[in-house]
């Protein structure tokens, strides 16, 4: 059989693709879409239903699997100085085969084209699979695919034409340090089982993620997502960031360490949240000791009553089936008012601790949370915050102490110092330690009236799907330490 | 010490986080393309090399993704910036040194500057003597947080395990131990090393960094080390 990786496009790097003035960045005057080496979803969702099928007949009754697929087929195009950096094009279907059979599971990965190697390589897969799992050591907390869910979701959107990216973006930044990248195409997910269970969730969407930079190296971030390209948005957002890039160019405050009053912007708010899905939401995570919200599960400690957040279904495109085909309920609120409501439980970690699992995925993280709205006039933050800090986007935050629920990170981006309501000037950067007890406790002022989608833009491995509805929140004495 | 080179020492020296390829996501640099040659970016103590060549380490290898033979090279030596961590295409934008640096996590994504395995070379003390020296201090061991900001200045660290040393000796066991720093002060603070007894390799197989993201694996070897002047700090504040 011909290596796999024949049967993928493999990204193509500017140097081959462009017609290129210098070595190293060059306005991209041309696109070259590879050619299509992954049938269209239809078919691979047809060939995914087969193999599907030929795994069941297979296993004829004896164990239990389940099949799932990941697929994109995405442009990607990076940007630096206004310029394009780097561009490229992904398509990739990757399957995942997991068997499972008298208390044991193993898993085996293949790449899917819709065409008939697609069997092949599954029942490889499968034979693989039965060689190894009677060697592996039996799992007491193995749950089996039992439901009998199905679901088919397809949105359609309207993206650029691939080789209209540059000229649209580059068009309206030329004579700004513009930097970033955009990333669309199709995304796909697949599910299906022994038990019958079937998914289907499919969806165009893009994300522009950029920053804009003054001379003086402050900056500006903005994004820009969805499942139609928004020419109009793409213009007030530019247009706003270049009446915010005067207010950056003013001399940045140096502000000595302390506790400062803060309004934090949406996109902030959902870097803070970035962490719930790290020793925080989860069950399995509190039962080994390694959740925030201990506290609170314990009794003893509750956050602000102006605080409530959970999972929302509805709230952007992303699928609500998990790895055993579970549907999760449109809404899971997690703290209501203050109080815990429930984690996020796995059924893995609900036959383990003997709970209900809640349609949880397997890692036990947040894919849809919408944080509720408070009271604040969204247009008068200034004037509520008073004299403080408006920080517009947080960076690489980490726990500090996890039990007490201490965070640590950074401000980024457009940052400003704030004197009775008015915008005095941008601030030098500072690292914050904060308990998030104090900041969603005593000290959480409010949240503001309108929430904003923070969108998922990452792109390790695959593109990512989902995002954070939040909105933006004024806390009181937030500290400040370096 | 994984984590404090790592984050920095070798993000900073990224050529392609110097020329603003990396601002939108993983971030810029304090140092500038004049640095390298001249910046005094730590004590005399300090030695890094980028070495794929050492056998055994997480990020081995004879040529990086671009074809260019991986070679041992200093990027500091006796604390001076000499060389960047930048590939062939990085060093024609930029007219710095390099190393043999491009590298891609997968199939799907391009080569960009990336370390490989970034090493604190070993001074001559043993681990006795170094603790002998110090009056008060705090003994630290295994990273369990880090975060430094976007232009690899402002870090805070904490560890797993530490022991207050008093008197030159390791004492009481201390919760959570905590530091935080700037760069450049931090690293003019290294005041001894341990010898090659003390050496020790470290990594990690996700390192993020790049639009479209990208995890790859650094390897990190360092003696004991001793900083003065550190701001240390505990548990729940």
């Amino acid at each position: 059989m011909a290596p796999l990786w024949q049967y993928l496009t493999k990204l193509r790097c500017l140097e081959e693709m462009l017609k290129m003035d210098t070595a190293d960045v060059a306005v991209m005057n041309q696109v070259i879409e590879p050619p299509k080496v992954i049938s269209p979803w239809n078919q691979l969702e047809e060939q995914f239903g087969q193999i599907a099928e030929a795994i069941n007949s297979a296993c004829a009754g004896q164990a239990q699997f389940t099949l799932t697929l990941l697929a994109e087929d995405s442009q990607f195009v990076r940007f630096n100085q206004a310029k394009v950096r780097q561009t490229g094009f992904v398509q990739d279907a990757v399957a995942r085969l997991t068997l499972m059979q008298a208390d044991r599971s193993a898993y085996w990965e293949f790449p899917m084209t819709g065409t008939g190697l697609d069997r092949e390589m599954a029942m490889t897969a499968l034979h693989q699979l039965q060689q190894e799992l009677p060697q592996l050591p039996i799992n007491p907390y193995l749950v089996i695919p039992t439901g009998g869910a199905k679901s088919h979701e397809t949105h359609i959107g309207q993206l650029l034409s691939p080789e209209s990216v540059p000229g649209v973006i580059l068009s309206l930044v030329a004579d700004l340090d513009f930097t970033g990248i955009y990333s669309a195409g199709q995304l796909l997910r697949g599910y299906a089982d022994s038990a019958g269970q079937r998914h289907w969730f499919a969806t165009d969407n893009y994300s522009l993620d950029y920053s804009i930079f003054t001379d003086q190296g402050q900056a500006l971030k903005g994004t820009i997502a969805g499942k139609v390209w928004d020419d109009a948005q793409y213009q007030r957002q530019i247009q706003a960031a270049r009446v915010q890039l005067k207010r950056l160019s003013m001399a940045p405050k140096k502000l000595p360490r302390g506790q400062y009053r803060t309004y934090f912007a949406p996109a902030a708010v959902a870097e803070i949240t970035s962490m719930l899905s790290w020793g925080g939401v989860s069950e399995a995570s509190y039962r080994q000791g390694g959740s925030c919200f201990a506290p609170m599960r314990r009794g003893g400690r509750r956050l602000s009553e102006k605080l409530s957040f959970g999972e929302n279904f509805a709230q952007s495109a992303v699928p609500r089936f998990n790895e055993l085909g579970e549907v999760a309920p449109p809404k899971v609120p997690i703290v209501t008012a203050g109080e815990l409501t429930q984690l996020l439980v796995a059924s893995a970690t609900a036959k383990e601790y003997g709970l209900t699992a809640n349609g949880a995925n397997g890692d036990e993280t947040l894919r849809a949370l919408e944080i509720a709205p408070g009271e604040i006039p969204t247009d008068e933050v200034l004037r509520v915050l008073g004299t403080g800090l408006y920080v517009a986007n947080l960076h690489y935050l980490n726990w500090s102490d996890r039990p007490t629920g201490r965070i640590t990170g950074m401000t980024r981006y457009a940052c400003f110092w704030v004197e009775d309501g008015q915008i005095v000037a941008p601030i030098e950067h500072l690292r914050f330690d904060e308990s998030l007890y104090r900041f969603w406790g005593e000290n959480l002022v409010g949240f503001t009236d309108e929430q904003v989608l923070v969108p998922e833009v990452g792109t390790y491995g695959h593109r990512a799907i989902g995002g954070v509805l939040t909105p933006g929140m004024i806390v009181d004495k937030f500290t400040y330490t370096l | 010490m994984l984590l404090q080179i790592h984050e920095s020492v070798g993000h900073p020296l990224e050529l392609d986080r110097i020329l603003g390829d990396e601002r939108n996501y993983a971030g810029g640099s304090f140092v500038q393309p004049q640095d390298f040659g001249q910046l005094v970016y730590g004590s005399p103590l300090m030695n890094i090399t980028f070495d794929p060549t050492i056998q055994g380490e997480f990020a081995s290898y004879a040529f990086d993704d671009t074809g260019a033979p991986a070679t041992r090279e200093y990027l500091i030596k006796e604390g001076v910036l000499h060389r960047g961590l930048g590939s062939i295409e990085s060093q024609e934008r930029l007219g710095v040194k390099g190393v043999a640096c491009g590298r891609a996590c997968s199939w799907n994504r391009p080569p960009i500057d990336r370390m490989a395995n970034l090493n604190l070379e070993p001074g001559t003390s043993s681990f006795d003597e170094l603790i002998s020296t110090i009056e008060r201090g705090v003994y630290m061991e295994s990273n369990r947080s880090w975060s430094i900001d976007d232009r690899r200045h402002k870090f805070q660290f904490s560890c797993e395990y530490g022991r207050l040393i008093e008197d030159g000796k390791l004492t009481r066991t201390v919760r959570n131990p905590n530091y935080r720093g700037i760069t450049p002060q931090f690293w003019a603070g290294l005041t001894g090393l341990g010898n090659g007894d003390s050496w020790q390799m470290y990594g990690t197989p996700t390192c993020g960094k790049g639009e479209p993201n990208q995890a790859i694996t650094v390897g990190h070897g360092s003696p004991m080390a001793v900083f003065d002047q550190v701001e240390v700090f505990g548990g729940d504040a």
